[in-house]
């Protein structure tokens, strides 16, 4: 309770709050650490593990975007794994159907996922146990329509000969280029989502996902924050889908169907629901364990299951909620050493 | 007529063949403090939720500074100044006291969506601005100290306190407070009470709903009753504590010989 005297010389009394600024401050050195984990560990090892750390910012970049749409605005998806796969097939079909360039393919496929997502919104303008079911059912919609429009997406089988990333002439194809641009989608993508959850419409989203009738009561506009976070956890989505295909190098509709959706779930629900580095320490749980564990594939969901169930019972903030609370319980029994920064 | 501003006309809302609110017209004087009383089930609540936008009626309109706002939406409503409290705290749990406060500043604020992950300077000055005020409310109504704390671990007087200081956020001019002393103890009540005329007394304006007669009639300027949805009585706490049509529907018909 005497935490504000030793500061209080350099502004009025009272106007700010030390914790909300060391936890902002702590949002950002957590951001630091993860980044620089990922920049060093993986070119460390090498090899396979640059191409195993791809496919976890792959799926952080859309396991962010969900956090954002389920763990802080409450709107919980079921199908999500149906919009990496439009930005998948939309960004590889404008590259290799009309020769459009890496970026703008990007760029489009994107912004393509977030409207798709505005769209299911729109068309499933309900609340509730409803909205979730719905979602479920789109998501088998554009499985089926990945699958089935053979002439375009080449079906079951899928697509082949993808284009390799080409960026202002230069073409990527190596593992440590992949890995360099997945780093940095996964970087921005961070940066973005976290300056918003520290601001007014972070905000509205939390007080949307807590309390939806006091967020309309302090005239928080519920509808359109809504469709805005919807479409924010559809365009990140979408935005990972797109480095799939190049890192894969083809692109078959398996790799978006609801057990994907699932997946993305449980990443942010081991992560921790609502912290976006727990939604990143999901993602390296759900990826890389499942790599060095390929002798017991056929077992993979049976473990997926077991895994949720045991974080919500022992975990039920996820991994970020046992760091967050060994860091605290550190912090106090360190308190009176403890000097501002 | 131009001191209005808060007025419902011939507001009606049923519930299947229930009608909860039933024709009823009233005005609220600005920066005056009015009560809105009647015995269980008179369509208190429904009014509020009427006024606030919550719910919409069959017929009727309400009226803000002489517009009328009956087909806004309830968070537009909060843009126009009308702000609500509810009869259990609404709160968002996981939120500390500040958060809540600064989330109460929405109407107030500017910094869209993109502007929160694009803008820089003008994004910090008005997270600033709003941190000081949200300080500056917890201050006011004691929770200054209480900053850090989670809404779910405040206690129930607390968190009373909270919500009010989250509605006061939007500077709303119309302020209703839904049974604001429920489950408050004497001592809180009192400071609510202090309250709510420090709020009249800087010009803005208060409706309250209430159960707790000795605390409305204390406060209020103006006290309207409804009883079976319908307008029973409009007038001063003094009119109204000596209206026989008041007394009859609080405690009923005196009887000729209650034994014998």
């Amino acid at each position: 309770m005497s935490s504000s005297t030793a500061t209080s010389a350099a502004v009025p009394t009272g106007s700010t709050s030390l914790s909300l600024q060391r936890s902002r401050r702590t949002d950002w050195l957590v951001f630091l650490v993860v980044m620089a984990t990922f920049a060093l560990v993986p070119p460390l090892l090498g090899g396979f593990a640059l191409y195993i750390a791809t496919i976890v910012a792959i799926f952080a970049i859309a396991a962010l975007g969900l956090q954002i749409m389920v763990g802080l605005a409450g709107q919980l998806s079921l199908g999500h794994a149906a919009f990496l796969g439009v930005g998948a097939y939309t960004s590889v079909l404008l590259q290799k159907l009309y020769g459009v360039p890496f970026l703008a393919a990007v760029a489009i496929a994107t912004l393509a996922s977030a409207l798709v997502g505005l769209l299911m919104g729109q068309l499933v303008r309900l609340s509730g146990i409803y909205f979730k079911i719905a979602t479920f059912g789109f998501g088998i919609i554009v499985y089926q329509l990945l699958s089935n429009w053979s002439s375009v997406t080449g079906g079951h089988t899928g697509l082949i000969g993808i284009p390799p990333i080409r960026i202002l002439g230069t073409v990527f194809r190596d593992r440590l280029s992949m890995f360099i641009i997945a780093m940095i989608y996964l970087a921005v993508t961070y940066a973005l989502l976290l300056r918003l959850t520290h601001g007014r419409a972070g905000r509205a989203f939390r007080a949307l996902g807590q309390n939806e009738a006091a967020a309309q009561s302090i005239g928080i506009p519920a509808a359109s924050y809504k469709m805005a976070v919807i479409a924010i956890g559809c365009g990140a989505a979408g935005l990972a889908g797109t480095l799939l295909p190049h890192v894969y190098n083809f692109l078959n509709p398996e790799e978006f169907t609801w057990l994907q959706s699932l997946v993305l779930l449980i990443i942010i629900t081991v992560g921790g629901l609502g912290s976006l580095p727990g939604a990143i320490v999901g993602a390296v749980v759900l990826v890389v364990v499942p790599e060095y564990l390929r002798a017991f594939q056929e077992y993979k969901m049976l473990a997926y299951g077991v895994l949720l169930i045991v974080s919500m019972i022992f975990m039920p903030r996820g991994i970020a909620g046992i760091v967050q609370g060994l860091v605290t319980r550190i912090r106090g029994r360190h308190a009176p050493a403890e000097t501002p920064s | 007529m131009t001191n209005t501003i808060l007025a419902t006309e011939k507001l009606t809302r049923s519930f299947g063949g229930l009608v909860a609110v039933d024709d009823v017209t009233f005005a609220v004087e600005r920066g005056s403090i009015h009560g809105l009383i009647g015995p269980n089930g008179a369509g208190k609540t429904t009014a509020f939720n009427l006024i606030s936008g919550l719910i919409a009626p069959s017929s009727g309109r309400v009226l803000f500074d002489g517009r009328d706002i009956t087909s806004l939406p309830a968070h537009a409503r909060v843009a126009t100044g009308i702000c609500r409290t509810f009869q259990t705290p609404q709160l968002f749990e996981d939120m500390t006291a500040l958060e809540t406060v600064m989330t109460g500043c929405h109407v107030k604020g500017r910094i869209g969506i993109a502007g929160g992950m694009f803008k820089f300077a003008a994004k910090s000055r008005e997270e600033a601005a709003i941190e000081s005020k949200s300080m500056g409310l917890l201050a006011e109504i004691g929770l200054a100290d209480h900053a850090d704390v989670q809404a779910r671990n405040l206690s129930y007087g607390q968190r009373r306190s909270l919500e009010i200081a989250r509605a006061l956020a939007a500077e709303p001019s119309v302020i209703l407070f839904d049974e604001v002393t429920a489950g408050l103890n004497p001592v809180e009540t009192d400071f609510i009470a202090n309250l709510i005329r420090r709020l009249r007394d800087t010009g803005r304006t208060i409706v309250l709903v209430e159960h707790d007669m000795r605390f409305v009639m204390g406060l209020s300027d103006r006290v309207t009753v409804l009883n079976f949805g319908r307008l029973l009585a409009e007038g001063t706490p003094a009119e109204i504590l000596s209206n026989e049509q008041v007394i009859e529907a609080y405690l009923g018909r005196p009887k000729e010989k209650v034994r014998g």
